[in-house]
């Protein structure tokens, strides 16, 4: 990509937020706590890392029947491990790999986790792999293949399925929902749990021009599964997920809005790279702790 | 009086036996004189001095690496992968050490040893202690190889021997065998001279027996002067050993001395939540 990515305006139709119906009673997700994203490469040191509730592992890195020392450590003593897949590409046109869904399901049931996690999002068509996240189009069609193929993995999952909103470069033309109408009308068609990134909220917010404060209104928070934090970096006007560098203050309000609103279940700082110092990263734990927790207060 | 030098076959053997011991202890009291010989330092030593002294180079970087995880420069996973953390230390060898991973990210502890063994903060501590009288220079190694003179001429006369009783037709067998016995005592003083003077030895010693003492051997940095965490010191004196954290002792050095396993299992693919890149590179993770 070359240049910065304009930023449209506000998405044409519907205007406030609304509604769209009572949300069923299928009821939010399990209390998780404060986590932190699991990578081999901080394995000990997630393993040593105060006042960790919960880990999330990259479910594609996974061989159920082969797991981690290091996470069978941490189930030993009552870390709960969500598996979180970058694959399943559930926002394609094509029904989702059996063998992928398989795999989920297998690491979700050797780790005993109480959910699995993927994104909304779509990695490969056609027989191409594009190796990362890519945003589907927010229209009514792009929403009914989205929540069949929903359907299909949860009917495949033994836990309840958490999706998780991306962090958007670009988005598709003709947009005929907004984010937040998007993310309540999948989760109200397919009673599936949100994973709610509000990094990606504010990569959305820099990128696309789109309120996170609007997408945390129309959000059914009954659904809340867990929230994802990390840190980016912003290069010519494009703000960049990175996961390797420090949690930024905006996004930190993103999250404390996101409190105000609802208990959150859960909370887990992502870091894919770069890993600082064990005191850095307990640092960034205390301030998401300490945002979430003024928040309850304000609620 | 038929029997060569005057000696019949067995009582030979019995010379032989009793001549190759002597040489033995005549060794053992020349490498000894070659250890003493030579003022030493004698009060107390810097951690790195310690660890010289203990393993060498290779536990010196071991030292700095152990030390640079306690510092939070490094960390160590399951894996047995050194990664760097970042910041800087104040101490110049801990320095080196984090210079020489140049533009790796992570390394295992056998790969910094071989690329951090070569600094010149490294090889500084083993030159100090070769000038403080605890290490042996290469002079005093090469005249302790001498000690090996003192058997070799006993084995020397037994070849001899061996040569002419083949001459004369006779049974060498039993000889032969004892030459085959002793001939690893006639190496071993040439191959494996003495690393550590006398002053030296008591010193490791010491380091052996109370590691974690902090006060005393190996207590402090001697570019600095601040003092050095026990579980360092253990590093230095005992190596893998000295790491009492068993886990932390797999994680780093593997299962070597550990009752503990080591091994992850895992079988990370590089993916990540960056969408199957785990640089994140340009665009963002995405996730």
């Amino acid at each position: 990509m070359s240049g910065p990515i304009p930023r449209p305006g506000p998405v044409p139709g519907p205007g406030p937020v609304p509604r769209l119906g009572p949300v069923p009673p299928w009821g939010s997700g399990p209390a998780l706590g404060f986590g932190i994203g699991w990578r081999p490469e901080i394995d000990l040191t997630v393993e040593r890392l105060p006042g960790i509730d919960f880990v999330e592992a990259i479910a594609e890195n996974l061989v159920p029947r082969r797991l981690p020392e290091s996470l069978r450590a941490l189930r030993a003593r009552g870390t709960a491990v969500v598996p979180h897949g970058v694959s399943l590409s559930l926002g394609g046109a094509e029904r989702p790999d059996p063998a992928r869904l398989a795999h989920l399901a297998a690491c979700a049931q050797a780790l005993g986790s109480p959910l699995v996690s993927e994104h909304i999002a779509f990695t490969r068509a056609g027989g191409l792999d594009a190796g990362h996240l890519l945003p589907l189009p927010r229209t009514t069609d792009a929403l009914a293949v989205l929540a069949e193929n929903v359907r299909i993995a949860q009917d495949q999952l033994p836990v309840p399925l958490a999706l998780e909103n991306i962090a958007p470069l670009f988005a598709w033309p003709a947009d005929e929902l907004t984010e937040g109408q998007f993310l309540y009308e999948l989760a109200v068609r397919t009673g599936v749990l949100l994973l709610v990134d509000v990094a990606n909220l504010h990569t959305a917010h820099v990128n696309l021009g789109t309120d996170p404060l609007e997408v945390l209104d129309a959000l059914p928070l009954e659904r809340l599964g867990y929230v994802h934090v990390a840190g980016g970096v912003e290069r010519g006007g494009v703000w960049h997920d990175t996961h390797t560098h420090p949690v930024p203050e905006p996004v930190l309000s993103v999250l404390a809005e996101l409190a105000a609103r609802t208990a959150v279940p859960g909370v887990l700082l992502e870091r894919d790279g770069d890993y600082p110092p064990d005191t850095e990263l307990v640092t960034e734990l205390e301030a998401v702790r300490r945002t979430v927790q003024e928040a309850r207060h304000v609620r | 009086m038929n029997e060569p030098w005057g000696l019949s076959g067995p009582q030979f053997l019995g010379v032989y036996v009793v001549a190759f011991i002597v040489s033995l202890v005549m060794a053992g009291l020349f490498r000894a004189a070659v250890q003493r010989g030579g003022p030493a330092k004698t009060d107390a030593v810097d951690v790195y001095t310690a660890a010289a002294l203990a393993g060498g180079a290779r536990r010196v970087v071991e030292t700095a690496v152990f030390a640079l995880i306690e510092g939070g420069h490094l960390r160590t996973s399951r894996d047995h992968t050194v990664t760097v953390c970042g910041g800087q230390p104040d101490e110049p060898v801990q320095q080196a050490v984090l210079r020489s991973f140049g533009l790796r990210k992570s390394a295992s502890l056998r790969q910094i040893r071989t690329f951090a063994g070569s600094t010149r903060e490294v090889a500084e501590v083993s030159a100090g202690a070769v000038g403080d009288g605890l290490l042996l220079g290469s002079g005093r190694r090469h005249l302790a190889r001498l000690a090996a003179l003192f058997p070799a001429a006993v084995w020397g006369v037994g070849i001899v021997r061996t040569v002419n009783g083949v001459h004369l037709g006779r049974p060498v067998g039993l000889l032969v065998f004892l030459l085959f016995l002793t001939l690893p005592l006639v190496l071993v003083p040439a191959l494996a001279p003495p690393r550590r003077s006398r002053a030296g030895e008591r010193i490791a010693q010491a380091a052996r027996r109370a590691p974690s003492d902090s006060g005393r051997v190996g207590g402090c940095y001697a570019s600095t002067g601040a003092l050095v965490p026990a579980t360092v010191i253990g590093v230095a004196a005992l190596g893998a050993a000295g790491v009492e954290d068993l886990t932390m002792r797999a994680a780093l050095y593997g299962n070597v001395g550990t009752s503990s396993g080591g091994s992850s299992g895992s079988s990370c693919g590089g993916s990540s939540s960056c969408g199957g890149s785990s640089s994140c590179g340009g665009g963002g993770c995405g996730g």
